[in-house]
């Protein structure tokens, strides 16, 4: 949603290098001209742009940390409007920026695409960036009657997205001071990863001056409240209820990669025919369809213990561990109660009754 | 004094064009009129055999005049087929609509001369030809190229169904023309295929009933479309088979509200409008007003749009993409 209405303006192709033995920064070669894609390039563009933005796990609405004069921020915000010959060397800049915060040498060098565009309704002006790391690849082509296999270098943006990096900057409103009225997207295949301050820092944080955001412990905490809503209100059997509560406990306390999309969850654990009612449901209930960063730090008691009902006056409490692998639950049929038959539980609890509170 | 062959062919030679220009004038008039008729139905699908005039051979006018029998006082004046076209639908219930087109023209004057229904009505045992026919007449002198036509020039307009038809093409020339009398046997046997016929119009016509209950909502969906895309994009929409496709696999999405579910997705998405107009000049399926739905489908379900589909991740990437979502993966 964020990304519909996706219009790519200018674009400027730059190329930045490893660093040297040394260390020493190889200055980027800068392009001269602007680019002219042709619509079937400019269709691929906005393809990968998409892949990678909308509500992958690896996308994620960051922080903007520095807006000074000498930021990131800054630097971009004198992009949008300007003319061509300005933009193409404004774009210059920010390959030179990138080349710094490449410091370590392990990172590998690539293209660096700077375009401007619009996006959303109402559009909504943004600059983008994409570090694409090149491959090479082999194509078979027609050459008269002879079929030949031709070697290719220098491809870029293939849809191999752990070899791209995207940072969009939208300027909702230039009116008010930095950094509100700015959002900043990352995408960036590395997030994800449990090592998150090593491989994706250079890009986000070094680069663009953007931070994770600090509220994941918020939306974590709702992305669960509102996903165990959406399980009790569902037409399932409480069996199956309980199933997924419990995938949703594991899911949002065990699992170990930094940052989760609730699409994620959906897909991995909803039957089919459940998983468009279940974005729907989120997408109603406001709930972000980009990354969010995984932190249970505020959830408190709500993981330690769960709590099962038994009519209106019964109640089960343990830890998701000990519901695990101390109790069985089973459904049963009942006693004949005035010609109708209710359902009873069969609950095996493997301890001795220890006590009352 | 001239023999009364000679006497008949001379005038009939003289007067030919005439009854071919009084013919073409009732074939073009009709087929404008029931194309009117049965809008929004195309006029090919209707007439299976394209109304076309037929003028008599001299032979069988001098036959019919001399030779059949029949009490003629004046048989040119008296033979009224003399120039005749034949309309071929496929149901029994469109013979009366043709008939409503024909009794309904202020060109002419008509009489109706046959209606197999009368006939059945008065003799329900007997099986046989069936056919409506009418006499139309021309009702003031009428210019047409070169050609003047006099009043009351007589044009015979046969309606039958395709059925009907093939009845007529296997018995006529062999059963009723000759004034030999057909065996028993034979007339047993086609009086067999008649009842068959008439039975099988019966199944025809529950088939064609059914059809359209069970067509009923993807027609709903697919005007609402139609209506929505005109306005929409300013294009003029070229519904192809395409379409049909589209709507028959998104309709299922598509509730009894669907107007208000459409005019309201549209508005919050204008800028779609756009995208469909950049591309409908070498797209296809840019210039399907189902292209709407396919939209909206994208938006309410992004993965059941994509399961099972129609089009292929090729053509649908694009859209997702312009409602700033990302082809969902949900295996092949």
């Amino acid at each position: 949603m964020i990304f519909e209405n996706l219009r790519i303006g200018r674009v400027a192709v730059h190329e930045v290098f490893q660093r040297a033995e040394d260390r020493a920064i190889r200055p980027p070669a800068l392009a001269e001209h602007l680019e002219t894609l042709s619509p079937e390039a400019l269709g691929a563009f906005r393809l990968r742009m998409t892949e990678a933005l909308a509500g992958q796990t690896q996308s994620i609405q960051m922080r903007i940390a520095r807006h000074d004069a000498a930021s990131y921020l800054t630097l971009v915000e004198t992009l949008i409007g300007a003319a061509d010959n300005d933009f193409l060397a404004q774009s210059g800049l920010i390959a030179n920026r990138l080349a710094e915060a490449q410091m370590a040498r392990r990172i590998p060098g690539g293209m660096l695409v700077v375009f401007d565009g619009t996006a959303g309704a109402p559009p909504v002006p943004f600059i983008g960036v994409i570090k694409a790391e090149t491959q090479a690849g082999l194509r078979r082509a027609q050459d008269g009657a002879r079929v030949i296999i031709e070697f290719l270098q220098n491809i870029f943006l293939t849809p191999a997205t752990r070899l791209y990096k995207i940072g969009i900057i939208f300027q909702d409103n230039a009116a008010v001071p930095r950094p509100s009225g700015r959002r900043a997207y990352v995408f960036d295949s590395n997030i994800s990863a449990s090592n998150r301050e090593a491989a994706a820092a250079y890009f986000y944080e070094g680069f663009l001056g953007c931070a994770l955001p600090s509220d994941g412990p918020y939306e974590t905490a709702r992305f669960f409240d509102l996903t165990k809503e959406f399980v009790r209100k569902s037409d399932l059997d409480p069996e199956r209820k309980r199933d997924l509560i419990d995938s949703l406990y594991v899911f949002v306390r065990d699992e170990q990669d930094a940052t989760f999309t609730a699409d994620q969850f959906g897909d991995r654990y909803f039957p089919p025919d459940m998983r468009d009612p279940y974005t729907d449901f989120m997408r109603h209930r406001k709930f972000t369809p980009s990354a969010v960063v995984r932190d249970t730090s505020q959830m408190g008691k709500r993981l330690h213990r769960r709590r099962l009902k038994f009519g209106s006056d019964i109640e089960l409490s343990a830890s998701p561990e000990a519901l695990a692998n101390k109790v069985q639950l089973e459904a049963i049929d009942g006693e004949l109660v005035d010609g109708e038959r209710p359902r009873w539980t069969r609950i095996t609890i493997r301890e001795a009754l220890s006590g009352e509170q | 004094m001239k023999d009364r062959e000679t006497e008949l062919l001379e005038r009939w030679r003289k007067e030919i064009a005439m009854y071919s220009a009084w013919g073409a004038f009732v074939s073009e008039t009709l087929t404008a009129a029931i194309g009117r008729q049965i809008q929004p139905q195309a006029t090919d699908r209707f007439l299976r055999i394209p109304i076309a005039p037929r003028i008599k051979e001299e032979a069988s006018l001098l036959a019919k005049a001399f030779h059949r029998g029949k009490p003629y006082t004046n048989p040119y004046d008296e033979i009224e087929d003399k120039v005749g076209i034949r309309i071929v639908v496929l149901f029994s219930k469109e013979i009366r609509v043709v008939e409503t087109t024909i009794t309904a023209s202020d060109q002419w004057t008509a009489e109706k001369a046959r209606d197999f229904e009368e006939e059945r009505d008065s003799r329900p045992f007997e099986f046989d030809y069936q056919s409506l026919h009418y006499v139309v007449r021309s009702k003031e002198v009428l210019a047409r190229g070169s050609v003047d036509i006099a009043v009351g020039v007589p044009c015979e307009i046969q309606v039958r169904t395709i059925l009907q038809h093939a009845y007529s093409e296997l018995t006529h020339d062999t059963i009723y023309k000759p004034k030999v009398q057909a065996e028993p046997r034979v007339k047993r046997a086609a009086a067999k295929s008649m009842a068959l016929i008439e039975a099988t119009d019966d199944y025809f016509t529950q088939v064609r009933d059914q059809l359209a209950t069970a067509e009923e909502p993807g027609q709903r969906v697919a005007a609402a479309l139609n209506a929505h895309y005109r306005a929409f994009t300013a294009l003029e929409p070229e519904p192809s088979p395409l379409d049909t496709l589209i709507v028959d696999h998104y309709k299922a999405w598509a509730g009894d509200d669907f107007e208000v579910q459409l005019s309201g997705f549209l508005q919050e998405k204008t800028f779609l409008a756009d995208f469909i107009r950049e591309r409908a000049s070498t797209q296809l399926l840019y210039r399907q007003p189902s292209v709407l739905l396919v939209y909206l489908v994208i938006k309410d379900a992004p993965r059941g749009a994509v399961a099972n589909s129609p089009l292929s991740n090729q053509e649908l990437a694009p859209m997702y993409g312009d409602l700033g979502e990302r082809l969902p993966d949900v295996g092949a």
